[in-house]
């Protein structure tokens, strides 16, 4: 007997609306949920893969489709319980187990709805006082040239990826500006290319390329002010480029300081070997200088006075780590691509504004303040063997964050979640995860009920067996 | 076996036993005897973790210590021989090698004209931050290759000696005055002793020289030498292979319980069969114990663990069943997952590194953690032991469906017991999980593929389940389920690390063995279907009858 066979037998001689109930809470109906989960699932997995987490969840683990099947789960969870009322000891088990998945279900979606998951990364010594969001938002303010002030005038959530500019339209207008989002690309590699200025508010910027046997570097330094100083670990040498001071602390350094109204640079080469200064001297642009360690060339490729740092967006089909999403807009009949977290100032015939593209983020009404970042390492090696950040929360309390050792405070929790250090290993700041979870109390409730009732259902079924008809 | 078994024994008695083996050295951010060093180096290099030379017939086998040893000692000498594996076509090709050898000298590597370009290649990709694919992880393995091999040439990576006010060790190269002498005394010890001009004795002046430097610096050091057990007892785990011995033994019970199969009267075959299968499973105790002990962490801590901890849970669940049932197959079931996988994890040490490793920090010391990859790595090894019989179900069904009816009843009774077992487990363990996500990051469920594949394998087996109920699959459908459902599993356990973690485009280039678990879940569907099939047209010709 086929498996429709069966199926007909059990719906024969009942009426639709009968049939239709008796479908909703039937188990052919959870097989088939059941399986429809795990196919979505699965695909999900694949789309991580190629895609990314943020990419599959929009995309996969939270689309209509998934969220359809959970609702037909719900239904058919309900209708089955509804179906075997009323319920006998022997049903224990089945409805522990079924109650529960419906109570983890309402968790997942109290969080999913109240719930607030951010980061915060703080500098050492740094004060915080915002969540920042994976929700993005774009903003415009007004410029204020003069007093190099900012005033809001927009703000909007926006969502690209879901509702995506095209069948989605995003106009804006503020005061006299308008302007358009009209393109967005999940995974944008940013390329930055040094353009040379006459603005006097700009930095220098200068090429260098390093060359031996081994190695072959070529990179652009450019300061973002003339007083910053700029310092690049390549692995062999590390290079300083600055426009004040330097004072020499050790390693192989190459220091480069501009000569300010010409084009020449002034070079220092200092070696760790021999313990400082093995060079010194004045270079054009396509000079070429032998460093006098292992094989090594120094070259200067290119110096501009003033220069900025522009970023070109390459679009890519698939997430690297350097990518990030970006849009793309017209203003004036021109189109532009800008990363999130960056912004334009853009130009009408009265004013000048910003638009910028970021992250959403949330104040905590309190502040945090990183005072210090401790890592212990394996022995003899750079990894990380564990590490704890020491905080201080509202002006008053000192507390230690490590891994799995969150803070809890007003219904935040903060979590040790990462770090990031400088070219040398040293950690530069801390960065948390924060969250809010109103569901959790009732997830681990779901939780622990699904697995009595599956106990139950699997060992204990033998010692309420009687009355038993169906199997 | 005799000789080892022997040397086993003589180790117990003499715990001070000493040597260039037993001499720490700090590596890998912790401290191991020379010994295991030794082998991971030369696993690096020689791609084996004993040497013997090539295309030198009848040349006997020589201890990783010793070769490394001379790494230092003439490196001029190894330069010019050809002991570099380099097991990726793709990287031979590119730097246009001899095609017929799969080993090179170091100079031919370091003198070809294409390595440069390899190796900026390499780095441009490394600076992008993309995923290594795996020629470019094998263009990476031969960097450490020769990084490694020079490091070790030049004195540099053997770290022998504590600093005072540094937690890194000194290397040979970086020691100074007294202790430059007491190492060179192990040096000229060491020659003569591979010289054999001295017979034995020069093999004790070897002892006496590590001993002697081993001591003195534990009188300045005592600290840091607080861990001599663990040494000795690390170069011990080294020799011994207790997994190896594992597998042996349990491969003897299994034939017994064979045996004990085809002649039903015969109560000692039984008997024995369940010996060999507790001595195995004694055996997979001390191994993990030992792992347990020298890691300081529960040993499900990288693949080659878990496959381990899964063959000693199947066995495990095997002879629970086996004890309240008494069907005999479901030891046999037990027994054979138990061999496959300590065999596996034993003859693939490239894809499944047995070596002791650090933990990333979010890893270290949470109970929940622990706990939950405890249990649904047993599950996984329940979900084995349901495929396993679900095979065994499915060849009596194929032989003879009337005869073996008992059997094939007794099977998929075990099966679904199995089945139970698993569900629980991996529903527990995937709950565990979440709570210990939401513990460290604050997150219950993330949609990470490794907890994704525990939920699908979850619903997988839970539709198997609910099918059941209703009747839509019978004996025949739960053996069946039981062999095709295992493939979620197999994607949870393998499939998320080296097929999705490898990224999607490396399918075809078979990372870490992915043809061969293909191939494994292929070859299954197609025993599925000839079943089906075969079972089908029988029944067809039997009607027409």
């Amino acid at each position: 007997m086929s498996v429709f066979q069966q199926l007909a037998r059990r719906y024969k001689g009942k009426t639709w609306p009968e049939k239709i109930l008796k479908f909703m809470g039937s188990l052919e109906l959870a097989v088939l949920i059941i399986i429809s989960i795990s196919v979505i699932a699965a695909i999900g997995t694949f789309v991580e893969a190629r895609y990314g987490a943020t990419y599959a969840q929009k995309k996969v683990y939270h689309s209509p489709y998934m969220y359809f099947v959970l609702g037909l789960l719900v239904i058919n969870l309900i209708q089955a319980m509804v179906d075997r009322w009323p319920w006998k000891k022997r049903h224990t088990g089945f409805v522990l187990a079924h109650i529960g998945i419906l109570i983890l279900l309402f968790g997942a979606w109290l969080t999913r709805y109240y719930g607030i998951d951010g980061s915060l990364a703080l500098d050492i010594g740094q004060t915080g006082s915002h969540v920042t969001l994976n929700d993005t938002e774009v903003s415009f303010y007004s410029q204020d040239v003069q007093n190099n002030e900012y005033h809001l005038l927009l703000r909007k959530p926006v969502d690209f990826l879901v509702y995506p500019p095209g069948p989605f339209k995003y106009e804006f207008q503020v005061q006299d500006l308008f302007l358009r989002v009209v393109d967005f690309a999940p995974f944008a590699l940013p390329e930055f290319r040094v353009q040379r200025t006459t603005h006097a508010a700009d930095g220098p910027a200068l090429r260098v390329q390093l060359e031996s046997s081994r190695f072959n570097f070529s990179r652009w330094l450019v300061l973002k002010s003339p007083t910053e100083i700029k310092k690049l670990n390549l692995g062999p040498a590390t290079l300083v480029f600055h426009n004040k001071q330097y004072q020499w602390k050790g390693g192989n350094v190459l220091v480069f300081q501009p000569i300010s109204d010409s084009h020449q640079i002034k070079y220092e080469i200092y070696s760790r070997r021999k313990g400082g200064l093995v060079k010194k001297g004045v270079a054009l642009p396509g000079d070429e200088v032998l460093t006098g360690w292992m094989d090594m060339k120094l070259r200067f490729l290119n110096f501009y006075p003033h220069a900025k740092e522009e970023a070109e967006y390459k679009i890519l089909e698939r997430p690297t780590p350097l990518t990030t999403s970006a849009l793309k807009y017209q203003f004036k009949d021109e189109e532009h691509w800008l990363g999130v977290n960056s912004s334009a100032t853009l130009f009408t015939n009265k004013k000048s504004y910003l638009f910028a593209y970021h992250n959403q983020r949330l104040p905590l009404g309190f502040k945090i303040k990183l005072l210090r970042f401790q890592m212990d390492r394996y022995q003899g090696t750079q990894m990380a063997a564990s590490y704890a950040s020491d905080v201080l929360v509202d002006g008053r309390w000192k507390v230690r964050i490590s891994m799995n050792n969150p803070l809890k405070y007003k219904g935040y929790t903060f979590y040790q979640a990462s770090f990031t250090s400088d070219e040398s290993g040293r950690p530069t700041s801390s960065i948390f995860s924060v969250n809010k979870d109103p569901g959790r109390p009732i997830k681990n409730l779901g939780s622990f009920l699904i697995v009595l009732g599956i106990i139950m259902l699997f060992y204990f079924k033998k010692y309420y067996k009687t009355g038993r008809k169906d199997a | 076996m005799l000789k080892k078994t022997l040397l086993f024994v003589l180790f117990s008695l003499n715990l001070q036993a000493q040597g260039l083996p037993f001499l720490p050295v700090q590596d890998g951010g912790r401290l191991k005897p020379f010994d295991t060093f030794a082998r991971e180096s030369l696993k690096l290099v020689f791609g084996s973790t004993t040497y013997r030379p090539m295309n030198k017939n009848g040349a006997s086998k020589k201890e990783a210590w010793e070769v490394v040893f001379t790494w230092m000692l003439v490196p001029q000498e190894w330069e010019k021989t050809p002991f570099f594996l380099i097991r990726h076509s793709g990287v031979r090709e590119y730097l246009k090698l001899d095609k017929k050898r799969l080993y090179y000298s170091p100079q031919e590597i370091q003198e070809n004209e294409r390595l440069p370009l390899l190796m900026q290649e390499l780095q441009t990709k490394r600076s992008q931050r993309e995923k290594l694919n795996p020629f470019y992880q094998a263009a990476q393995t031969l960097e450490n290759q020769l990084l490694l091999f020079h490091a070790i040439a030049m004195g540099a990576a053997i770290r022998v000696l504590p600093q005072r006010t540094r937690d890194s060790w000194l290397a040979v190269n970086e020691l100074q005055g007294e202790w430059q002498e007491r190492f060179q005394k192990i040096t000229s010890a060491f020659v003569k002793s591979i010289q054999k001009e001295g017979g034995p004795k020069n093999s004790v002046l070897l002892e006496q020289a590590v001993s002697s430097f081993i001591k003195e610096a534990q009188k300045i050091f005592p600290k840091k030498y607080a861990d001599m057990a663990k040494i000795r007892l690390e170069v011990h785990y080294n020799s011994f292979h207790p997994f190896m011995w594992a597998w042996i033994v349990l491969l003897v019970g299994f034939l017994f319980l064979v045996f004990s199969l085809l002649s039903e009267k015969s109560s000692w075959t039984y008997k024995s069969a369940w010996g060999f299968s507790l001595l195995g499973m004694a055996l997979m105790i001390y191994g993990m114990g030992i792992r347990v002990f020298l890691a300081g962490r529960p040993p499900v801590s990288n693949m080659y663990e878990t496959v381990i901890w899964v063959s000693f849970g199947t066995l495990l669940f095997g002879m629970i069943l086996e004890k309240i049932y008494k069907y005999k197959i479901i030891l046999l079931a037990a027994q054979v997952v138990s061999i496959l996988c300590l065999i596996i994890s034993d003859l693939s040490p490239a894809v499944l590194d047995p070596s002791l490793q650090p933990l990333q920090p979010v890893l270290r010391d949470t109970f929940w953690l622990t706990t939950h990859v405890l249990i649904i790595t047993l599950s996984y090894a329940a979900f084995f032991l349901a495929f396993l019989l679900g095979d065994l179900v499915l060849v009596y069904y194929l032989i003879s469906e009337e005869r073996f009816k008992d059997r094939i009843k007794q099977g998929v009774q075990m099966i679904y017991r199995a089945m139970q077992i698993g569900v629980v487990l991996v529903a527990a363990g995937t709950i565990l999980g979440g709570i210990w996500a939401d513990y460290s990051w604050g997150r219950f469920w993330g949609w990470d593929p490794k907890e994704t594949w525990a939920f699908i394998t979850l619903m997988g087996y839970l539709a198997v389940l609910h099918a059941r109920l209703i009747g839509l699959i019978r004996e025949l459908g739960m053996a069946v389920s039981a062999v095709l459902a295992f493939s979620l599993v197999l994607m949870a356990w393998y499939g998320v690390n080296f097929v999705l973690g490898a990224g999607l485009h490396t399918y075809g280039f078979g990372a870490g063995g992915v043809e061969y678990v293909a191939g494994f879940v292929i070859l299954h569907v197609l025993f599925v279907t000839y079943v089906l099939s075969y079972r089908h047209f029988r029944k067809k010709q039997e009607m027409m009858r």
